[in-house]
C-alpha cells in the first residue's frame, strides 16, 4: 500500500492531536458523566447517594468521576440458593440449545463457570468479599476513560494508516469516543441496578465479562464499519454519472 | 500464594504480548513492506513432471469436481499424473476413481489402499512410494474438496526452479462463503491467515507454513528428510519444520489461489480445529528443541518465528489459564491493591492486545479489495470463543492421553457439496 507524507501527517495529527484533545475534554467528560449518573439513578430508581471520586493522575493532575455512596448488599443463604438454581438452569439450557447455537452454548457455560466461582466464594470463603459497589464503579469508569483515551492512538496505528478521507477518520474517532462517553456510564449504572437487586454475587461476572470487554467490542464494531468505507482513491476513481439527456 | 499467581499471570501476559506484537508487525509489513513473490512471473519454462496426490476417504461428493478441474489445468498433459489415493472408502469414491482412470488412462492412476495404517499421513507415505515409479521430481498435494484454477499447477511448480525450495504453499480461499455466519467468519480468518500472516512470513524471510493442500514438496527433499511421517495428525506442519530444519526453504505463493469448502456447521469446525491443534502440538513437541538450538543455516528471526508458529495452538490453553488466574486474583482482592497502574495496564492490554487479530483480518480483507466483509469483524469473537474452547479441550485431552498410542484413523472434515451440484459461479474450470 503506498504511503504518503499527507497520510503520515494526518495519522500523527489525528492520533496525537486526538489524544491531546481528549485530555483537554476530560473535566467536561467528568461533569457529563456526573449528569448522566444523576439522570440515570433517578430513572432507575436507585437508592444511592451521588457524589464524586477523585481520580489522581501520576503527574498530580486529577479528575472528578461520579461516585456513589451505597451499602453493598451481600448474598445470604436464600440468595445464594436462588443464584445456584439460576446458574444450574442456565447450564441445563445451554445443553438444550441446538447445534447451530454452539457459540451461545459456550458463552453461557463461560458465564456459568464465573458465576459458580462467585457462589462458591460467598458460600465458603472465610475472607470477606474485597470489593464494594463504589470500587466496582470507580474501576469500570477509570478503565472506560483509559479505553477512550486509547481510541485516537489505536486508530492512528490501525485505521488512519489506510487511504481514507481525513473527514472520515476524524468522524470515526469522534463517533467512537462519543459512543463510549455515553455507553460507559450507562453500562455502569445498569451494573449498579443489578448489584442492588441481585447482590454482590453477580459482581465478578459483571466485572469480568460485561465490563471492559464490552468497551473493546464497541471499538471493534466501529472499526469494522469504518474500514468498510471506500478509500479516498476508490472514491476519486468512480465513473461520472451518465447524463440523463 | 498471591506472588506466585501474579508472577504466573505476568508470564502469560508476556507471552500474549509477544504474539500481539507479532500480529502487528505482520500486518504492518503486509500493508507497507516490500511484497516478496519472486516466482510469480514464471509463465513459460521446461515444466518438470509432476505427480498430484489427492488423499481420499469417502469423498464421492467432491472428488469428481476435483479431477475435472485438474484435468482442465494448462499444465502440459504429458508431464502431469494425477494419483487419487483411495484409503478404504465405504462410499462410491473408488468407483468414481476407476471410472475416471478408464476414461483418462495414464493421466489418472488411482492408488487404492486396503490395508496398512489409516489416515492421510499414512496414505501419503504409501502413495509417495508408489509414485516413485512415475519419476516425478515434484509432488503436489490437494485435498479432495478443492477446485484448482487453470493456471494453478504451473504457479505452484514455478518456485521449484529455485533449487533451495523444498516445499511450496498456495493460498486457500473458501468457496462456500455465503452459506452461513460460520463460513463468512472462516473466510475472514483465512484472509488474515494467508493474505497477511503467510505473506508477511514470506516477505520477512521467516517460516511460511506448508499447509498440506494447495502445495507440494520436492521429492528429493521429501526423501532427504525421511518421507511423510505416519504417526502425525498434521503431516503438513511436521513436514514444514523437518524441511526448514534440514535447510530447505518453504515458499508461499499468495496469488496461487485455490478454492476449498470450509465447514458449514459448528461441530464440523470444532472437529477440524481440534485435529489441527493436536497435530500442531505434536509437531511442537517434536521440533521445539531443534528450533531453539537453531541449526547454523537458520536465521535467528526464522527460528524465533518458527517457535511462535509451533506454539500457536498452545496459546488457547494458556489464555484460559490466564483467565483462571485473573479470576483467582480478583477474589483475593489483588485488583484494588495493585491500584491505578494495574487498571491502566489491563485496559491497555485488553484494547490493543485483543485488537491485534482484528486488525490483521481487517487489513487482509482490505488488501483483497473486499471491504464490505469487514463489517462482520465484531462477530469474529464468536469464532474465537469456539476455537478457544475447542483448542483448549484438544490440548487438555492430548496431555491426558499422552501415553495412549492408538491406531491413526481418518479425521476428516464433513463435505457439504453434492456430486451433481453445480460448480459455483466464477470457479468454472
Amino acid at each position: 500500500m503506498p504511503w504518503s507524507a499527507g497520510r503520515l501527517g494526518t495519522t500523527i495529527l489525528l492520533g496525537v492531536g486526538g489524544f491531546a484533545g481528549y485530555g483537554a475534554l476530560l473535566p467536561w467528560l467528568g461533569r457529563f458523566w456526573g449528569l448522566l449518573f444523576d439522570l440515570g439513578a433517578t430513572f432507575l430508581g436507585l437508592p444511592v447517594e451521588l457524589g464524586a471520586q477523585r481520580l489522581t493522575f501520576p503527574a498530580g493532575a486529577g479528575l472528578d468521576l461520579p461516585g456513589l455512596s451505597v451499602v453493598t448488599p451481600l448474598p445470604d443463604a436464600r440468595v445464594l440458593g436462588i443464584a445456584a438454581l439460576a446458574t444450574l438452569g442456565v447450564l441445563l439450557a445451554s445443553f438444550l440449545l441446538p447445534q447451530r447455537f454452539i457459540p451461545l452454548r459456550y458463552f453461557l457455560r463461560l458465564l456459568v463457570v464465573v458465576q459458580a466461582t462467585a457462589i462458591l466464594f460467598f458460600w465458603q470463603s472465610p475472607d470477606p468479599f474485597p470489593y464494594r459497589i463504589a470500587d466496582h464503579v470507580f474501576v469500570l469508569l477509570t478503565a472506560g476513560l483509559v479505553v477512550m483515551g486509547l481510541v485516537p492512538l489505536a486508530l492512528g496505528l490501525t485505521l488512519h494508516v489506510f487511504d481514507l478521507a481525513f473527514w472520515r477518520k476524524l468522524l470515526l474517532t469522534v463517533l467512537i469516543i462519543a459512543h463510549l462517553a455515553v455507553f460507559v456510564p450507562l453500562n455502569v449504572l445498569v451494573h449498579v441496578w443489578l448489584l442492588l437487586n441481585a447482590t454482590a454475587v453477580v459482581m465478578p461476572m459483571l466485572f469480568l465479562v460485561f465490563g471492559l470487554l464490552l468497551n473493546v467490542f464497541v471499538f471493534v464494531a466501529f472499526y469494522g464499519w469504518g474500514l468498510s468505507w471506500r478509500s479516498d482513491s476508490e472514491r476519486q476513481e468512480l465513473p461520472l454519472p451518465m447524463s440523463a439527456g | 500464594m498471591i506472588p506466585v499467581l501474579v508472577g504466573l499471570l505476568y508470564a502469560i501476559v508476556a507471552i500474549m504480548v509477544i504474539y500481539t506484537i507479532r500480529h502487528y508487525l505482520f500486518t504492518l509489513n503486509r500493508l507497507f513492506g516490500r511484497h516478496r513473490q519472486p516466482y510469480v512471473d514464471i509463465g513459460a519454462a521446461a515444466w518438470p513432471r509432476v505427480a498430484i496426490l489427492i488423499p481420499c476417504h469417502n469423498e464421492e461428493k467432491v472428488i469428481g469436481h476435483m479431477l475435472d478441474f485438474l484435468l482442465a489445468c494448462d499444465y502440459p498433459a504429458e508431464q502431469l499424473v494425477l494419483i487419487p489415493i483411495d484409503d478404504r472408502s465405504t462410499d462410491g469414491t473408488r468407483g468414481i476413481l476407476e471410472e475416471y482412470a478408464g476414461r483418462f488412462p495414464g493421466r489418472i492412476r488411482p492408488f487404492l489402499r486396503s490395508g496398512g495404517k489409516g489416515g492421510k499421513a499414512a496414505a501419503l507415505r504409501d502413495a509417495s512410494e508408489h509414485a516413485a515409479g512415475i519419476d516425478a521430481p515434484i509432488h503436489l498435494v490437494f485435498d479432495a474438496d478443492y477446485l484448482p484454477g487453470r493456471g494453478l499447477i504451473k504457479q505452484l511448480v514455478a518456485p521449484f526452479f529455485d533449487p533451495e525450495v523444498g516445499a511450496v504453499m498456495g493460498r486457500v480461499v473458501p468457496l462456500n462463503v455465503s452459506r452461513s455466519l460460520l463460513t463468512r467468519l472462516l473466510d475472514l480468518e483465512r484472509t488474515g491467515g494467508y493474505q497477511v500472516d503467510q505473506q508477511a512470513r514470506m516477505n520477512l524471510g521467516l517460516v511460511p507454513q506448508y499447509g498440506g493442500t494447495v502445495g507440494g514438496v520436492r521429492r528429493s527433499a521429501l526423501l532427504a528428510v525421511g518421507g511423510w511421517r505416519e504417526d502425525t495428525l498434521a503431516e503438513d506442519t511436521d513436514m514444514t519444520f523437518r524441511l526448514v530444519l534440514a535447510g530447505w526453504e518453504v515458499a508461499y505463493q499468495n496469488r496461487s489461489e485455490c478454492y476449498e469448502e470450509v465447514p458449514e456447521t459448528w461441530p464440523s469446525r470444532i472437529a477440524q480445529i481440534k485435529r489441527w491443534a493436536k497435530g500442531h502440538n505434536q509437531a511442537m513437541r517434536r521440533h521445539w528443541w531443534a528450533l531453539l538450538k537453531r541449526p547454523p543455516h537458520l536465521r535467528r528471526r526464522a527460528s524465533l518465528d518458527g517457535l511462535l508458529l509451533l506454539g500457536v495452538y498452545a496459546v488457547g490453553p494458556l489464555l484460559m489459564l490466564g483467565w483462571g488466574v485473573a479470576l483467582a486474583l480478583y477474589y483475593l482482592g489483588v485488583q484494588l491493591a495493585a491500584g491505578l497502574a494495574a487498571i491502566f495496564a489491563v485496559a491497555m492490554y485488553s484494547t490493543l492486545g485483543n485488537f491485534a487479530a482484528f486488525f490483521e483480518v481487517a487489513a487482509g480483507a482490505r488488501l483483497d479489495g473486499s471491504r464490505g466483509r469487514v463489517k462482520l469483524l465484531p462477530f469474529l469473537i464468536v469464532g474465537f470463543l469456539v476455537s478457544l474452547v475447542a483448542v483448549t479441550w484438544a490440548g487438555v485431552t492430548q496431555i491426558a492421553t499422552v501415553w495412549r498410542r492408538g491406531p491413526r484413523t481418518w479425521e476428516k472434515t464433513v463435505r457439504h457439496r453434492g456430486p451433481g451440484a453445480p460448480v459455483p459461479e466464477g470457479k468454472e474450470s
